[in-house]
């Protein structure tokens, strides 16, 4: 790589530069630099790579708002979504579950079976801690474990306090095995346990509305239970 | 959340230059958004953004397991790419994560800013929220610091 043969423009500038976020005496500058300058450019033209994000979570299980416009806005959201519940209980009339109910199929702590899932859970601040509970700011991490063999997706389940929640995006398995890492992280808040299930499908598309209750979960679905730090 | 969608793939890439690698670089930014979901928040510059993903690179690095697994990650090729400054120190994840073992945290932080990131004096003002004389102090006394750390490191046997 050549060298700049001043004070190099910054990473963080030259992403302004992209973004088209620079004042334009700014943007002038950048570009002169730029134009006399290839280890710059080849910084620049880094900026230009699409990066795949991650997803966020379609549903945040008991995401908090601020600010009396985003409670309003939650509680008209909550009215439609009980309303929108209420409806389902009764066109569907699915068993009433709770958490406190465990799932009769999904195996819970498997260790030494075929399928297995482990949480890694870390705190705001970066540290490591116990995943048999959860406290605020804490995010957690599935890792799952499943034979080379095994096909089809696998999806994240969290059951608490009576609702299903799917904080990650389903995983397509081209190669299991041990303590793969499903992609992004998610958050535990409430006062009630939390049912964190990996459940697997050999090939077919695992359907959501099959997944929301607990009790009937595939067989080859596997659990771990967390509990509210408050509850240690 | 239009934020993520904007900014998600300049966060990644600052992320990796101190992570070195790009799966966890993508996981912190991630959890950066799904944080800023839970409150509420949604309206932000990018040299915030920029702030908080450093924080949370760093709170990795400190962590000894993460540590483990970064460099074993790096396997031989640890070094960041070559800085392209006059001064031209390069830190290299190995030196960086001893850093975080002595350096204190806004000393670390300015680290990642002055020789990962190449931000000005003035930028690095912008984004701790300090005065440039300031951050004019803290570089002196940093530059000064990383110096003796590196020249003991390179005397070690």
């Amino acid at each position: 790589m050549t060298r700049c043969t001043s004070q190099p423009v910054s990473y963080l500038k030259l992403e302004r530069r992209r973004l088209n976020e620079l004042a334009l005496a700014e943007c002038r500058a950048v570009d002169a630099h730029l134009e006399r300058c290839g280890a710059c450019s080849v910084r620049y033209a880094q900026t230009a790579e699409r990066i795949e994000l991650l997803p966020l979570p379609e549903v945040l299980p008991r995401a908090r708002a601020v600010g009396a416009a985003a409670r309003w806005g939650l509680a008209f959201a909550g009215l439609a979504l009980a309303a929108a519940a209420l409806l389902l209980v009764v066109v569907q009339a699915p068993r009433p579950f709770g958490p406190r109910l465990e799932p009769p199929e999904a195996r819970l702590r498997v260790r030494g079976g075929d399928i297995a899932i482990e949480l890694v859970r870390m705190a705001s601040s970066g540290e490591l801690l116990a995943p048999t509970h959860f406290a605020a700011g804490d995010r957690f991490k599935a890792r799952i474990t499943c034979p080379t063999t095994q096909r089809g997706g696998v999806q994240v389940v969290v059951y608490q306090g009576g609702g299903a929640f799917f904080p990650l995006a389903p995983l397509a398995l081209e190669r299991c095995g041990n303590q793969v890492s499903i992609p992004g992280a998610f958050a535990l808040e409430g006062r009630e346990p939390a049912l964190v299930c990996a459940v697997f499908d050999d090939g077919g598309t695992l359907d959501r509305n099959t997944l929301s209750d607990p009790r009937a979960l595939p067989k080859r679905s596997v659990c771990e239970r967390v509990l509210p730090a408050a509850a240690r | 959340m239009d934020a993520y969608l904007r900014y998600g793939a300049a966060l990644v890439r600052k992320a990796e230059r101190i992570l070195r690698d790009r799966e966890d670089a993508r996981d912190v930014v991630q959890a950066l958004f799904v944080e800023l979901l839970q409150r509420g928040e949604s309206a932000f510059a990018l040299p915030y953004l920029y702030r908080a993903v450093t924080n949370r690179c760093l709170n990795l690095l400190r962590d000894r397991s993460t540590q483990a697994r970064l460099l074993e990650h790096g396997g031989g090729a640890l070094v960041l790419p070559a800085r392209t400054n006059c001064e031209d120190l390069a830190v290299d994840l190995d030196l960086l994560i001893r850093l975080s073992r002595t350096l204190e945290r806004e000393q670390l932080e300015l680290l990642v800013y002055r020789y990962l990131d190449d931000l000005s004096q003035a930028e690095i003002a912008e984004v701790m929220g300090k005065s440039r004389r300031t951050i004019g102090k803290y570089l002196a006394a940093l530059d000064t610091v990383v110096a003796q750390l590196a020249a003991s490191e390179e005397g070690a046997p």
